[in-house]
């Protein structure tokens, strides 16, 4: 990266959430299981071993079961453990009539990622932490929780075990699912098929799939299943009368069956809806203040150890750049300063981007308005008159080099209407002012609708978003709100360049070419359950193509259906084409890569003879990174980065001011089946391609290539654009 | 010397190029591709050289109000739709065809809409062809075919142009928006509304008229429509292969409706349960 690394000073120390590990003398055994298992079973196998071996804690990776007992306690013998993985397997139906064997693996050394692992599965089923209460409102509660995961961390060109520890904020029902179900009478598929819930023991959330009996009929077998001991109190516990569900957690197909007290509902801002909560009145206590947050890491950094220490593990000081500062890295050159190139060869940056519009215009104009007007359509559902504000977004795209036209306006009032009858006559409305084709409708909400549901259920912005997809037409909310309390002007700055963008042109490009690929691919898959084929999905690939400058090229879809994730061999060789031939090309998958896709993808580039770069980008399970001033957490900069490996980094690239939050780092990867790339350059080039959101005047957190991209998908998935739009040049996710 | 080609735009063209509002799901592309790329290949062509029920019925539909208007005495005579039928020769047709088609011109005899309306024009429906107008979006011309039924002077001078329907579809008003911006071409200083009226529902639809911004923002999308479509004829041309690709389908329940499906590959098959 054309980044420094940052000599430490005085006043500015940058801090993670990574906590190397030491052990010096781990009392470890590995063993082989014979014959060989898959990973989900070693998985489920060592969780029920690490409860069934009391003091050693058990962990399943790369083929083996790693077994770690506390440093002053004599090892289980072999018999020992194969009788407690006997027992197990009767415990577990679908194994019950395997004969597995264990092997003992002296030979075999403990990877740092094994040891990490290990770590992780002590504090998962040791659970030395205690959330802590924040407020208790009409039965829920407020509660701060640690979250923790194992990391590697390469120091010095060695790879240690490391801990991450992060502080969240958690709102949980008071009660149990049992108690939720008895004060909401109904049906019991109607009340309780598809709610989302959490077990008492781990906290895995998932969401109830089916019925699947009562207590009565199912208690002795629970019993046997169950590991968790909250779990075993409630099956033992629960009247003969209580239902057991099936719950699926995350995207496994496996369901796990539990007694309604075992469970409790799970309360976010997506659910709590459906548990008749008002999440709103909430939100202030999810702001965690930085200097509680270095309070709480402190506190669970200390529960962690008194249960690690037994096993010999150390915590040490989280990763910071006075003791490493050749992992923490900032951009050379500022990222808001990163030159932006606009029409007529004008340059800019971030911050100047209307300037650089007003003096350059677009810095590519889409075919349709070359010659030609953009045909925009007004729908108002507010109060007050929109017309002065019409009048100001064509003089604002005229200066921009736009000739606009108003082709219709109407207003509906749905202050007297129910949700339903809302939609109802807004769907009518659409419809009726889309008969005379448009180029974009502007649509005015009440402010109300903020705070409507924002998926596929209630909220008008969202219908009115997808009755004009369906139709190829850009759209353009406006709340009540911000037209009366922000100046036209600022809504204009924010507005018009997203508008531009949406219609097909590119306002700007970076002015200097990227230097480490050719082009620039963005992957994402989404999927869906099929309604009507239980256990298959609906699954829709997007791929995005950008070129050296940043500059979107094109997009493309693909239906398929898939079992898993993959991205299909098919749609790999439509989008990279001959064009890319010779070419470097960095894809970015949002996400992992799974499946096949990675010997698909090599395949592709060897037919094509280019050099796929391939790197994941993750956005959940990643340590945050702060800035530490006068010995107090701030926030981190926008572009701090934290090698994590040659391969791996962490990267800020949002600036969130404290009131808001924190700033929620990516995680880039650089898979090595892939072209190699330092991780520095990939960082740089990263950060870049942020800056070139044409729909808001602040950077997202994403690159371009992956913005947005599971909405896309998503979309698509609930039919809500035709064939038509599978493949494009316009940006209409903006 | 001969007329310079030009790329064309109609409303059946857009209409094979985007559905009627609220009908998105049932859009396939590839209606398009078969109906106009591949017209000439000898099963697409037997396939389209085949009228369909609806069609025919629409057709003599428009010739029997023709005919009745051509000597209107038949609307007084008691006989007046059995010559009209015999006229058509609906004798030669389908039971089905002879039958709808008698109960229209009954319906029409008893009702004659037209009859105490100026009538301005009313074509038979198989003249063939209009004349094209020649429209531009700055530089670009391109052709307009609008092919319509019937114009009436209203008792203001203001044209009214209709559109004769059967069957029991939804009128589609943009088909109204194209020929009101037809008639801002061909009668340029006549104002103009247009309607649809169904012969078999006996059902007038609401008058349509249109703004000169309205027309502007129809003018511009017929013109890119016009546009895409010389594009993706070339594109097939060079490179028939990619015919799913520039023309995608979209299989579902409408496969059961489309004249293609005997030949489209992608023709969701129905599944008896």
């Amino acid at each position: 990266m054309t980044a420094i690394s940052t000599a430490p000073a005085q006043d500015l120390v940058f801090l993670s959430e990574v906590f190397p590990l030491l052990i010096a003398r781990p009392n470890l055994a590995g063993y082989e299981v014979i014959p060989e298992i898959d990973q989900e079973t070693g998985n489920r196998l060592s969780f029920h071993l690490s409860q069934k071996l009391e003091a050693a804690t058990v962990i399943w990776h790369e083929r083996r079961l790693w077994l770690l007992t506390p440093s002053q306690r004599p090892r289980p013998t072999l018999s020992q453990c194969q009788a407690a993985l006997s027992i197990t397997q009767q415990d577990l139906p679908d194994l019950s009539d395997q004969s597995l064997r264990l092997q003992e693996d002296n030979a075999a050394i403990a990877t740092s990622t094994v040891l990490s692992k290990l770590a992780f599965q002590i504090l998962r089923i040791r659970r030395p932490f205690r959330p802590i209460l924040v407020t208790a409102i009409a039965g829920l509660t407020v509660n701060r929780k640690v979250k923790f995961w194992a990391e590697t961390i390469e120091l010095q060109g060695q790879a240690r075990p490391a801990l991450a520890l992060a502080v969240q904020t958690e709102i949980a029902f008071a009660g149990s699912l049992a108690d939720f179900y008895a004060s909401n009478p109904g049906s019991p598929e109607d009340v309780l098929i598809g709610l989302p819930v959490q077990d008492f023991d781990l906290g895995g959330s998932g969401s109830i799939v089916r019925l699947v009996g009562t207590l009565r009929e199912h208690r002795d077998r629970l019993l046997k299943l169950a590991a968790g001991g909250a779990t075993r109190q409630a099956i033992q516990t629960a009247p003969d009368d209580q239902f057991v569900v099936a719950i699926q957690f995350g995207k496994g197909k496996k369901l796990f069956h539990y007694p309604l007290s075992a469970l409790r509902p799970s309360i976010t801002a997506e659910t709590a809806g459906q548990f008749g909560f008002d999440y709103g009145q909430f939100l202030r206590f999810t702001k965690i203040p930085h200097t509680e947050r270095q309070r709480l890491l402190r506190t669970f950094k200390a529960q962690a150890m008194d249960v690690l220490l037994r096993y010999g593990f150390e915590i040490e000081r989280s990763l910071n750049s006075l003791e490493h500062p050749d992992l923490f890295w900032q951009p050379a050159v500022p990222l808001d300063q990163t030159p932006l190139l606009f029409g007529q060869g004008v340059t800019g940056v971030r911050g100047r981007i209307l300037h650089g519009l007003s003096t350059g215009g677009v810095y590519n104009r889409h075919p349709n308005f070359h010659p030609g007007i953009i045909r925009i359509a007004a729908l108002k559902l507010c109060d007050g008159s929109v017309n002065a504000f019409l009048e100001a977004v064509q003089q604002r795209l005229r200066r921009y080099g736009f000739e606009s036209e108003i082709i219709d306006r109407k207003a509906l009032s749905v202050a007297d209407l129910s949700a339903a009858e809302a939609r109802a006559a807004l769907e009518k409305a659409v419809n009726k002012l889309i008969t005379v084709p448009v180029d974009i409708v502007l649509t005015f909400l009440p402010q109300g609708d903020r705070e409507a549901d924002g998926d596929d259920g209630g909220s008008l912005y969202h219908l009115v978003y997808s009755l004009l997809l369906r139709r190829n037409i850009a759209s353009q909310v406006i709340y009540d709100d911000t037209l009366t309390g922000v100046e036209h002007g600022q809504i204009l700055n924010q507005v018009v360049p997203g508008v531009l963008a949406k219609l097909g042109n590119l306002p700007f490009i970076l002015a200097e070419p990227l230097e480490i690929a050719d082009y620039f691919i963005g992957l994402d898959i989404s999927r869906s359950p099929k309604v009507r084929l239980a256990g298959t999905l609906n699954a829709c690939a997007s791929i995005r193509l950008y070129g050296k400058q940043g500059e979107f090229i094109r997009y493309v879809l693909e239906d398929a259906l898939l079992e898993g994730e993959e991205i299909p061999q098919r749609l790999l060789e439509r989008l990279l084409p001959a064009t890319l031939e010779g070419k470097t090309v960095l894809i970015y998958r949002d996400g992992r890569f799974c499946g096949q896709e990675i010997p698909h993808l090599l395949e592709r580039a060897r037919a094509i003879q280019a050099r796929f770069i391939l790197v994941e980008c993750r956005k959940s399970g990643i340590p945050r990174l702060y800035n530490l001033n006068q010995r107090t957490l701030v926030a981190p900069l926008q572009g701090l980065a934290l090698r994590l490996s040659s391969r791996e980094a962490v990267l800020v690239t949002t600036q969130v001011s404290e009131r808001v939050g924190l700033a929620r780092p990516l995680r880039l990867t650089v898979h090595e089946a892939g072209e190699p790339a330092p991780i520095e350059q990939v960082v740089e080039t990263t950060l870049k391609l942020t800056l070139l959101h044409h729909g808001a005047l602040k950077a997202p957190r994403l690159p371009m290539p992956i913005y947005g991209a599971d909405r896309v998908a998503g979309l698509r998935l609930q039919g809500i654009y035709p064939s038509s739009l599978l493949e494009g040049d316009r940006q209409f996710w903006l | 010397m001969g007329k310079i080609w030009l790329p064309f735009a109609s409303y059946n063209l857009w209409s094979l190029f985007a559905p009627a509002v609220g009908q998105e799901r049932w859009h396939c592309d590839m209606k398009r591709g078969y109906a106009k790329v591949r017209k000439r290949e000898s099963d697409i062509a037997a396939i389209l050289a085949e009228d369909t029920v609806p069609q025919a019925i629409g057709l003599f539909a428009q010739q029997g109000v023709y005919e009745f208007h051509a000597d209107p005495q038949r609307l007084k005579d008691r006989d007046g739709v059995a010559q009209v039928s015999q006229i058509l020769k609906l004798d030669q047709e389908s039971d089905e065809v002879r039958d709808r088609l008698s109960r229209i011109l009954t319906l029409y005899y008893e009702n004659p809409v037209l009859l105490k309306k100026r009538i301005f024009s009313l074509s038979r429906g198989d003249e063939g062809f209009p004349e094209p107008i020649k429209l531009y979006l700055g530089n670009t011309a391109f052709n307009l075919f609008a092919a319509i039924d019937c114009i009436l002077l209203e008792p203001d001078g203001t044209l009214h142009i209709l559109d004769l329907k059967t069957g029991h579809s939804d009128f589609d008003e943009r088909q109204a928006f194209v020929y009101l911006l037809a008639a801002s071409y061909l009668f340029p200083r006549q104002r103009a509304i247009a309607s649809f009226y169904n012969l078999e529902l006996c059902k007038w639809s609401e008058p349509v008229t249109a703004t000169a911004s309205q027309l502007n923002a129809i003018r511009i999308e017929l013109a890119r429509l016009a546009q895409r479509h010389e594009m993706e004829k070339k594109q097939y041309r060079r490179n028939p292969a990619e015919f799913d690709r520039i023309f995608p389908p979209n299989p579902g329940f409408q496969c059961q409706h489309c004249p293609f499906n005997r030949v489209c590959q992608f023709a969701a098959q129905e599944i008896s349960a």
